[in-house]
């Protein structure tokens, strides 16, 4: 049990660490935006990681794995809103489901089918013969855009402060 | 023991987590407590809730750790498992088989 917190907080405080590099990209402005979507993608899905290892999973099976962002940032959002009582914005989940599902796919190798091949790090072959490159390609992800983005950002920020926090049974 | 765990047991704390849930989330439409035979006596055994959601797409059992957060009454950790009902059914036929041994409880909360 020990271990695994340990695993789940050092998870934490890296994805922590990536969604502060995501914002200082995001402040370079003539940076294309593929570079500031790449780090969000790996800090949600270090937080994914966070949370599945909190939930039981092992080291290994989460080595193995570049999913569960969707899952795992709708259920955060679940349980951050749960929090509050008498919250009754019911539109905020299936919005932030779609939102973490898009970001999700922005990894190499999620393809959902073949069917988004669009990915923040390596140049693709798209639909019409084209290769496309990350870095002149629009991604049509815009969180300052998106309703819900600022509500999602700050519950995942404020889930991985609390497992980066967690206490270690047993240390000082 | 804390006086918030003294104050709430497991049980009650499970029923008021599933209620939260649903409240923001119309696509759930059951919520189980999953119990983990020999252990849901000790205090750092999880509350774990299965959910079926119809806004949920078949990928399996991933269970979600939740850090416990006594400030909003929840004063243990613990453990949601989102599935869609094609994959519930297959939970109860024990096609599709829980993790780490873990039991469906008889009724939903």
């Amino acid at each position: 049990m020990t271990d695994a917190i340990r695993w789940s907080k050092a998870f934490a405080i890296q994805a922590r660490s990536d969604f502060f590099a995501r914002e200082q990209l995001v402040l370079g402005k003539h940076l294309p935006q593929c570079h500031q979507l790449h780090y969000l993608q790996m800090a949600m899905e270090k937080l994914a990681k966070a949370h599945r290892i909190a939930g039981g999973s092992s080291i290994e099976e989460i080595r193995k794995s570049h999913g569960g962002i969707e899952r795992t940032i709708t259920t955060i959002m679940r349980q951050v809103l749960g929090r509050t009582p008498g919250t009754s914005e019911k539109w905020i989940l299936e919005q932030v489901r779609s939102l973490a599902r898009r970001i999700e796919l922005l990894h190499p190798a999620v393809r959902a089918g073949e069917s988004v091949p669009a990915n923040c790090e390596y140049p693709w072959l798209d639909g019409g013969g084209q290769i496309r490159v990350p870095a002149e390609y629009n991604f049509a992800i815009d969180l300052t855009k998106e309703t819900v983005a600022v509500k999602m950002l700050k519950a995942v920020y404020e889930m991985a402060a609390e497992l980066a926090n967690q206490e270690i049974p047993g240390d000082d | 023991m804390s006086n918030d765990k003294a104050a709430m047991s497991k049980d009650e704390v499970a029923h008021k987590l599933a209620h939260a849930h649903r409240a923001v989330d119309p696509g759930i439409t059951e919520v189980y407590r999953i119990l983990a035979p020999g252990c849901e006596g000790s205090e750092s055994e999880p509350i774990k809730l299965l959910e079926i959601n119809l806004s949920s797409t078949a990928s399996g059992i991933i269970p979600i750790g939740m850090p416990a957060h006594a400030p909003s009454g929840i004063p243990y950790p613990s453990v949601i498992m989102e599935i869609a009902p094609a994959e519930f059914e297959e939970v109860r036929q024990g096609t599709l088989p829980l993790p780490n041994g873990w039991m469906l409880s008889e009724h939903p909360l």
